[in-house]
């Protein structure tokens, strides 16, 4: 690569690094998996930086599908899923342990349905623009999203059902 | 936006900003380049010599070829080829377990077969009608491999034959069952730690009277860490293994069909369908398209075919039409659309659902309904395809209102693009003369994965 190609990757590389690596923490739930990932996608796009128009989308599609096929055989705690309605607002000092709970839950959805998650509700890509990214239909990632909100839904709905019985237990 | 999705927005920022920083990430990044580079060029020496034949009469081709797809796949190589070390020393912390694994009459034998590597028993059995297998690591001194031997009950170690066995690939937890699957005599073997207290095996998938996908599940008693055992029926292509090691379960890994001879006849089939396609798409991008069908609706074999629209959605997109069946299973409708974007980025998606076998391409009017798929590729974009209703009046009604509404043309096609983008309740409606709805589908359709296999969380 010439010099000027390397300034810009270094460039990009120092610049982008950070928010790169929060999305892959997401998708991948695990903060050395996901620099383990980061860098083997910004090796790839070392070796084609002159040929790539936009480095950015091209790492996240590489950690994306680096994730996908690795997650296919990791293990995974099985979750049991119901549907119920959006429960009110936690109170505070439940907050945390919802939040916990909800990550759990995240984690244990298929590699695509949270990445859509993720990139819809924490990049806040809209839905279009996560189909482009992901090399997948808009139906998809509808469907995508309102399953996996139904997951997590449901997921909660257990967790408010069980601390209801252990309260009047 | 809901509760739950406020509560998602706030759980993804905390976990967030817990990921730790690194204070030069081009250094760490630049250093595993160096080392990619030297890996590369040690791998890639090889093809070079015999390439150097070559670039005295065409240079600049074979130039282009070293410094792209060849060294990415050496690379490629390369780095499964580290995964696979690491997840073969994993194994090799498994204790040896069968019934042939102390034997000392068959510990010689492996000994003479395996005479230019040192082999390490994980699993040998003599099982009477499931014959006799063996699971061994074996090292030549400066790689690991494991390889799996198989044939009849008593056959001797060096008349056993040896086959590949699934999941001894790159970026394998270490601690993940070892999957095969013997068609000859339909038998499975997983092998894990200890640990390992539950296997599911499912042999193929059944389809309720909707359509809907079911596995076939099978659960063996787990010895040790071990099954072999005998599939009822299986069916290439489907045969599925689900595994729980301590208290975490394995996502279902599907082993791919082998039956390569079949899988030709049937590349037949989609050339022939591909070439009905000319006149609405190029052939050549039509049979790009009807490839990636097979895949999904495994088993392939014996998989018939019907194209029934080919075309162009604009912006150098193609999308196509079909149905595709197969022994036991119900009729799929999918859409396979593909294109590139500028950039260079590609567009793809394959979408499909169940329908009536008799209502595509024919039988619809017979059955007093009308055939119709609806299907969104891009946030304001709808296309219907209503082959026994050409030039009529076609709306996309979604909340109460009319989104947008068109005509079809003389297939039957139209694409429509409405300002407000549909959601997942949205429904297009195939008018009548009278202009009274005759037909009406959501305008989402789900993926053709899920429609042929069912969800991974349902057994």
């Amino acid at each position: 690569m010439r010099q000027d190609g390397e300034e810009r990757f270094r460039e990009f590389v120092t610049s982008r690094w950070q928010a790169l690596l929060r999305t892959a923490c997401l998708l991948t739930g695990d903060d050395d998996r996901a620099e383990d990932l980061l860098q083997v996608a910004l090796v790839r796009v070392h070796r084609r930086w002159n040929r790539i128009d936009d480095p950015e989308l091209y790492v996240r599609r590489v950690v994306i599908n680096l994730n996908n096929s690795w997650w296919r055989r990791r293990r995974v705690q099985e979750q049991l899923m119901g549907v119920v309605p959006d429960t009110p607002g936690a109170e505070p000092q439940e907050a945390l342990a919802v939040r916990d709970e909800l990550w759990r839950a995240v984690l244990a959805l298929p590699p695509r349905m949270r990445a859509v998650l993720v990139l819809r509700y924490f990049e806040d890509l809209p839905e279009a623009e996560v189909a482009r990214l992901m090399g997948c239909s808009l139906g998809s990632v509808k469907s995508q999203a309102s399953r996996g909100l139904d997951r997590l839904r449901g997921v909660l709905g257990r967790e408010a059902r069980e601390a209801d019985l252990a309260r009047r237990v | 936006m809901t509760d739950l999705e406020e509560r998602l927005r706030d759980t993804f920022t905390a976990r967030a900003e817990s990921a730790r920083g690194r204070s030069d990430p081009y250094e760490a990044v630049m250093g595993r380049v160096r080392r990619a580079r030297g890996r590369r060029r040690k791998a890639v020496a090889g093809v070079l010599a015999a390439a150097s034949v070559l670039v005295a009469v065409q240079q600049f081709e074979v130039v282009s070829v070293r410094q792209s797809p060849l060294a990415e796949q050496q690379q490629q190589e390369e780095e499964q080829q580290e995964q696979k070390q690491r997840r073969v020393r994993g194994v090799l912390a498994w204790p040896a377990r069968g019934s042939l694994a102390r034997d000392a009459d068959f510990l010689g034998e492996m000994r003479a077969w395996s005479a230019r590597e040192t082999a390490r028993v994980l699993y040998a059995e003599d099982a009477g009608d499931l014959g006799r297998v063996v699971v061994a690591a074996l090292w030549n001194g400066s790689t690991w491999r494991v390889a799996l031997l198989e044939g009849e009950a008593g056959t001797s170690v060096a008349r056993l034959t040896e086959h590949a066995i699934s999941d001894v690939g790159p970026e394998v937890p270490v601690s993940a069952p070892l999957y095969w699957f013997g068609e000859e005599r339909s038998v499975a073997l997983v092998v894990g730690p200890p640990e390992m207290t539950k296997v599911k095996i499912s042999g193929g998938i059944d389809y309720l009277a909707d359509g809907t996908p079911s596995r076939v599940v099978h659960t063996p008693p787990v010895d040790n860490g071990v099954v072999f055992t005998e599939v009822p029926e299986p069916r290439s292509g489907q045969i599925a293994f689900k595994a729980q090691v301590g208290d975490t379960v394995y996502p279902e890994a599907v082993l791919p069909s082998k039956r390569e001879r079949d899988a030709d006849a049937f590349s037949r089939e989609v050339g022939k369908a591909a070439r009905r396609a000319a006149g609405t798409v190029d052939p050549a991008r039509a049979l790009d398209l009807l490839y990636s069908v097979p895949a999904l609706a495994s088993p392939v074999e014996r998989l018939t075919y019907d194209l029934l629209w080919g075309g162009s959605l604009g912006d150098g997109r193609d999308a196509v039409v079909a149905t595709v069946s197969g022994p036991g299973t119900p009729t799929f409708l999918a859409v396979q659309v593909i294109g590139v974007l500028p950039g260079g980025v590609t567009e793809t998606a394959l979408m499909g659902r169940v329908v009536p076998r008799d209502l595509w391409p024919d039988g619809a009017r017979a059955r007093g309904e009308e055939p119709v798929v609806a299907w969104t590729t891009r946030e304001n974009e709808v296309a219907v395809y209503t082959p026994t209703r050409p030039r009529s009046k076609v709306e996309i009604h979604s909340e109460g209102r009319i989104l947008v509404e068109g005509t079809t043309d003389a297939t039957g096609f139209v694409l429509l693009r409405p300002l407000t983008p549909p959601s997942l309740q949205s429904e297009a409606r195939i008018l009548d003369e009278r202009g009274r709805p005759v037909v009406v589908t959501k305008t989402h359709l789900g993926d053709l994965w899920t429609a042929v296999h069912g969800d991974d969380s349902s057994w």
